[in-house]
């Protein structure tokens, strides 16, 4: 069993089989040996911790991917917006726990968790304007007048195509 | 957010069906949002390194951020808006980057095509995995004289390889670790001894696909033949030969790809895939091309040898030659291999029904039965010929037909213990003909919802309905079905 502190010094134990899908984990734990010391995660809130612990319990014993898989985002390597049954209704959180499980699986290094979440993001961004776009995350505009021109003009083949 | 997750997320908008990133554009309205926003897509250069020409301009401007990334080509002359000019000097400007170039597909006359492929010379193309050369039919070039420095002679990652229009050096051994090859037509008639030369030096080969005639070698090259060795391929699955008949003159002085396939063995079962059509108007009837011609010889050959097809799919025979039929069936009967056998009788209209009935009963006569997966009958054979012929494939998963009478027929029939025949059947591909009411009557689509309680009710129920062409069928043929299976339109 491996004993895990989350950010709000909560202790989760959970099988080493389930924690292991986290390469970060997987990494110090071998880096470390067999330990019974906790292992700190101080960037993971114990709410978040609890989903992707959910996640990784429903995915044990499925492969991971390679390592190099996500070196090159320009492989070949399918990238569709498809989301599985499971990991659409897994996912239907509220924005801010979208946004947390998203930098947790990045900073744990659970790249099947981080591509869950970041197809969600991705279809929440297909098919709106950049106004919607901002709206729909808070986000402010910050182009000048001249920026926004510039890189419409810089964008003008693509748009036109 | 931090940069590296922004970049992932607009790496998957990017991404199109088959995973290449940057193909489709519709993404980059994300660089108008905020600063951080378009300076994450700015500075990931994978999202701009998939180039098409279409607008010159932008291709060049995409080539610029794409900075030092590997590089995908898509250069179709036909599409380039604007200045063909530009779109060549754009293409010629990527093709200087050829150390860094991955896929490469350039599609063009013959002119401009030679131009390019002078400019893939001298440059190493150390990442280059697929190369697709296309000159329109009937313009084809002749490069043979610059292969030697094509990629100076280093492709070592090179998988896929399409030549179509497009001569190749048959020495080269620049395709060692090619697993795909298509080869379409040549500026010359191919003689089967260079074809075999080619084919010796590519042992990782998997997938072959000819669609071009051979040179009919004359006696002296026919007697050398005959003592040739065979190439083995020892990884091959796949052998598409496409456009048979059309090479298959009556002069004879032209040899079919699958008279070639003589001189070919497999390690293992290979799905052989044949298309032939070939014009009734070129063949008389007196003078009818026959799968003889055609089969003849490689049936000889596998015949002698045992069988390695796994997968037969002979289409749009326009002239079903009947004399051969039997020995083709044989071919199957000794098969041994293990693979599942999809046979496909598909007869353009204006063969005789009454011609397709008496092939498809030649064919069915003959059938390893056991076997037999799916079939696709698209002629009125009648409920009686369903159940003579087929009603003894237990295995049978597929039926793809027109809704004729008899298909609700044979599948309401029981055997003689009261069981329901074609036991396995879990799927219906109905083709659907608004024009044709012989094809699609309204009564036989209306028995449908019997024929599926009746099979549901004897232990065979069909879970899955498929019509094509989807969106012409009435709605009301429809409703009746959903409540037993799930139709896909």
């Amino acid at each position: 069993m491996v004993l895990l502190v989350t950010s709000d010094n909560e202790q989760f134990t959970t099988e080493r089989e389930i924690v292991e899908r986290s390469v970060l984990i997987k990494n110090m734990l071998e880096d470390v040996g067999e330990t019974d010391q906790p292992i700190p995660l101080p960037n993971v809130s114990s709410s978040v911790l609890k989903k992707v612990l959910e996640y990784c319990e429903h995915h044990r014993g499925e492969p991971l991917p390679s390592a190099d898989s996500d070196q090159s985002q320009d492989e070949t390597r399918k990238r569709s917006t498809d989301i599985s049954e499971w990991d659409q209704k897994f996912i239907n959180v509220d924005q801010e726990m979208l946004f947390e499980i998203i930098l947790a699986a990045n900073y744990l290094d659970i790249k099947s968790l981080l591509d869950v979440g970041c197809k969600t993001v991705a279809n929440m961004i297909k098919g709106k304007t950049p106004e919607e776009i901002r709206k729909l995350f808070n986000i402010v505009n910050d182009f000048t007048p001249e920026e926004e021109a510039q890189i419409k003009k810089e964008n003008e083949w693509a748009e036109d195509r | 957010m931090p940069p590296e997750v922004l970049s992932r997320i607009f790496s998957i908008l990017a991404s199109d069906l088959f995973g290449r990133i940057g193909s489709s554009l519709d993404w980059i309205i994300v660089t108008h949002v905020c600063k951080f926003w378009y300076h994450v897509a700015r500075d990931n250069p994978t999202l701009w390194s998939s180039i098409n020409f279409i607008h010159p301009r932008w291709a060049k401007e995409k080539l610029t951020r794409a900075k030092s990334v590997p590089l995908r080509l898509d250069y179709q002359h036909n599409d380039i808006q604007g200045s063909e000019k530009a779109g060549q000097e754009a293409l010629s400007l990527a093709l200087n980057k050829l150390p860094l170039i991955k896929t490469v597909t350039i599609e063009g006359p013959a002119d401009v095509l030679e131009g390019f492929i002078k400019e893939m010379c001298g440059l190493p193309a150390p990442l280059m995995e697929d190369l697709r050369l296309i000159s329109p039919k009937g313009n084809a070039i002749d490069t043979t004289a610059i292969w030697g420095s094509l990629f100076n002679g280093i492709a070592p990652r090179l998988k896929c390889v399409a030549f179509l229009g497009v001569s190749i050096d048959f020495k080269t051994t620049l395709f060692r670790s090619v697993e795909v090859l298509i080869l379409g037509p040549m500026l010359h008639l191919v003689s089967i001894p260079d074809m075999l030369e080619l084919l010796s030096n590519l042992p990782k080969l998997v997938d072959l696909g000819l669609s071009f005639a051979f040179r009919q070698p004359d006696d002296a090259q026919a007697a050398r033949l005959a003592n040739t060795e065979p190439v083995l391929m020892p990884r091959c699955r796949l052998v598409q030969a496409i456009g048979v008949g059309n090479d298959v003159s009556p002069e004879h002085t032209v040899a079919t790809p699958t008279m070639f396939l003589r001189w070919l063995r497999f390690a293992q079962p290979v799905d052989l895939e044949l298309t032939m059509s070939w014009d009734a108007d070129e063949f008389p009837a007196a003078d009818p091309v026959t799968l003889e011609q055609i089969f003849g010889p490689l049936s000889s050959h596998y015949a002698a040898h045992g069988t390695q097809y796994s997968h037969l799919e002979v289409t749009r025979t326009a002239r079903p030659p009947m004399d051969t039929v039997t020995e083709q069936i044989d071919i199957f009967a000794q098969g041994k291999n293990d693979a599942s056998i999809l046979l496909t009788f598909w007869f353009l209209d204006e063969v005789h029904t009454a011609d397709c009935r008496q092939l498809v009963e030649e064919f069915a006569k003959h059938l390893p039965r056991a076997d037999l997966q799916s079939v696709n009958i698209e002629v009125d054979i009648g409920a009686y010929t369903w159940y003579s012929l087929f009603g003894e494939l237990r295995h049978l998963q597929e039926i793809k037909t027109y809704l004729y009478e008899g298909v609700p027929h044979a599948l309401l029939m029981s055997d003689t213990g009261g069981h329901c025949i074609f036991p396995s059947l879990t799927k219906l591909t109905l083709y659907f003909d608004a024009e044709d009411e012989e094809k699609s009557k309204q009564g036989c689509w209306q028995r449908l919802p019997e024929v599926l309680e009746f099979r549901a009710t004897h232990g065979a129920p069909v879970r899955e309905i498929e019509i094509l062409p989807e969106d012409e069928v009435p709605e009301e043929y429809l409703a009746p079905l959903a409540e037993f299976v799930v139709i896909r339109r």
